[in-house]
């Protein structure tokens, strides 16, 4: 149970990692549940980027190093943030807040009465981190082991680095405790929501709860992707000021990239719908620069090693003959056992708000949508793949959704919402920083 | 009345509330549904992360216990592979997955080793010594031990 609990805190506290983004990105401006969920994605970054050099550099990860270097963080982004920290004083929880919480503590049971466990934990994601933990490093050689090729050597690294840190804190590997991360993660999600939309914030915590379960997807990497997604859209959708959606949309998409292949059609899908809106290309580039160069690093050690193997997917034929049946398949796969009310709900929303608002997330979720058909077509028998994964990977398109009622619901307005990116309030630097 | 300006209704002002709320309602049911119908015990803590993602019994529940079983006997650096008698020739690529996964300090082969020269040890995965676990007739394999979910064998030095 100590091993469970001390693995838990090790993940949970990776905020406090990352508390050095806060005054960078000037998510001071921002609610403090959103602040702290960009603490969390700044800490885990910062942390598995620590954890990729020192492997590149080939500097075998200890307790003592990796435990000094998380104590190092934490104390520069302590300093850092000092003059923007502050502890609300009286916390008054509202219905929606609620509400949500209602759902996070019922994914919770869930997933602590392993009800929504997924495959991909015990399969590949698990096997990985602890063999990389005992390794001390990112392990070529066991990537590279033809007995272990259908454990997917070239997905990015993210996930088992940080569950690898969990290991080398706690002493072994706590299947329970990371687990136990993704009712986490669905609140920090939620809270980014709740910053377009209490009641969209309701509905994602009540359409992730169900979908997280139905796609067994507790453990695996599609709730980080989806939380680093969520956190980009949020930041791009609903602005305090230009700074900041930069600095946390670098953040969003570098997680992204950096924890699963389908991180890289989302943050093509980014770039695309920022093109589209007439986004300042400075930005754009700000964005994607930290995103490029941690994947140019994956790809170019996954090349070095011969690993490449999903990346590899795109260039395969297409097989049009399975579109219709791929069709079939996924819009069967996307009713979550529900008859499509994910979908349908955010989509009435939409319908009934003002949908230039949620111009940039709708334009991401349909690009994904039809990045997910692409690739599917791109296998002789899909069925199997389609079956096994297609709930877990239309979670992108769906919380781009999501993120699109929160902006159409016209409650972000008075947050300083911008009908399009290109509108987005500047706030000036003082003003960011106060 | 305090005569200040109501701001002006915002489009979808009530689309929100209320889809969102019934929505929200529909799926809270869906969820407890859901995971009632995978089964009971409802609060004892989990034996394997696979205890109830099923109705049924997951194949992966036996796996995991075969290789936790045969851990212990296992001394490090051995070669060792995972196999489920019932299926065999075939054999399942999440056993072998989950192996990797358990024995970090040992080198898990594929199972199509054991026709060829064989690696030093095989998990056979079954029902809770089970006579179908434990057998797995092999010329090159005696039986070193029995437990939960399946049975180790060892290459036999003379063979």
């Amino acid at each position: 149970m100590i091993v469970t609990i001390t693995a838990f805190v090790a993940i949970a506290g990776l905020p406090l990692c990352g508390l050095w983004a806060l005054p960078l990105t000037g998510v001071n401006v921002l609610e403090r549940g959103r602040a702290l969920a960009v603490a969390g994605a700044a800490g885990a970054l910062a942390l598995s980027v620590a954890m990729w050099l020192l492997s590149l550099a080939g500097i075998p990860w200890t307790r003592p190093l990796l435990l000094a270097i998380a104590v190092a963080l934490a104390g520069a982004g302590w300093y850092a943030a000092r003059g923007v920290l502050e502890w609300p004083r009286r916390w008054r929880p509202s219905w929606t807040t609620a509400a949500a919480g209602l759902f996070v503590a019922v994914s919770a049971y869930g997933v602590a009465t392993v009800r929504s466990s997924s495959g991909d934990l015990q399969y590949f994601w698990g096997p990985k981190a602890i063999r990389f933990a005992a390794a001390q490093k990112v392990d070529a050689h066991f990537l590279g082991d033809p007995n272990y090729f259908r454990l997917h050597p070239d997905y990015p690294p993210l996930i088992p680095l940080i569950y690898a840190w969990s290991i080398l804190v706690a002493g072994r590997f706590a299947w329970m405790a990371v687990l136990m991360i993704t009712p986490v993660l669905l609140a920090a999600s939620v809270a980014v929501i709740h910053g377009g939309s209490r009641w969209i914030a309701v509905l994602s915590a009540a359409t992730l709860a169900h979908t997280f379960a139905v796609s067994y997807a507790a453990g695996g990497a599609d709730v980080p992707l989806v939380f680093f997604e969520v956190l980009t859209l949020g930041a791009l959708t609903f602005p305090r000021d230009s700074r900041s959606s930069t600095a946390i949309a670098a953040i969003g998409i570098a997680g992204a990239v950096f924890s699963k292949v389908e991180g890289t059609t989302f943050a093509i899908a980014v770039i695309i719908a920022l093109i589209v809106a007439r986004r300042d290309s400075r930005s754009v580039v700000s964005m994607i620069a930290p995103a490029a160069v941690l994947l140019g690093s994956w790809l170019l050690f996954a090349g070095h090693f011969g690993l490449i193997d999903g990346y590899a997917m795109a260039g395969r034929p297409m097989v049009a003959e399975n579109i219709g049946r791929v069709l079939a398949a996924v819009v069967w796969a996307a009713s979550y056992e529900i008859y499509w009310l994910p979908w349908i709900a955010p989509l009435v929303i939409i319908a009934a708000g003002d949908y230039r608002r949620a111009f940039l997330p709708l334009t991401v979720s349909v690009l994904t949508l039809a990045a997910i058909v692409y690739f599917y077509t791109h296998a002789d028998d899909p069925a199997f793949w389609i079956a096994s994964s297609a709930q877990r990977v239309l979670l992108t398109p769906l919380v781009a959704l999501l993120v699109a009622a929160a902006a159409a619901s016209g409650e972000g307005g008075r947050q300083g919402q911008a009908k399009t990116p290109a509108e987005a309030p500047v706030e000036t630097t003082a003003a960011a920083t106060r | 009345m305090s005569g200040e300006e109501k701001p002006p209704a915002q489009p979808g002002s009530l689309a929100a509330p209320v889809v969102s709320s019934g929505t929200a309602l529909l799926l809270l049911i869906a969820l407890v549904v859901r995971f009632y119908s995978l089964g009971g015990p409802f609060l004892e803590r989990p034996e394997t992360i696979y205890d109830h993602v099923w109705p049924t019994r997951h194949p992966t529940v036996d796996a995991i216990l075969a290789v936790r079983g045969a851990r212990p006997f296992l001394p490090p650096g051995a070669e060792v592979t995972i196999i489920r008698p019932s299926i065999l020739p075939e054999w399942e690529p999440t056993d072998f997955a989950t192996a990797v996964g358990l024995l970090p300090e040992h080198r898990v082969v594929l199972p199509h080793s054991v026709a060829r020269n064989g690696p030093d040890y095989v998990i056979a995965i079954g029902r809770p010594l089970s006579a179908r676990a434990l057998i797995f007739v092999h010329p090159r394999y005696r039986l070193i031990a029995g437990f939960r979910g399946g049975a180790l064998y060892r290459k036999d030095e003379g063979a």
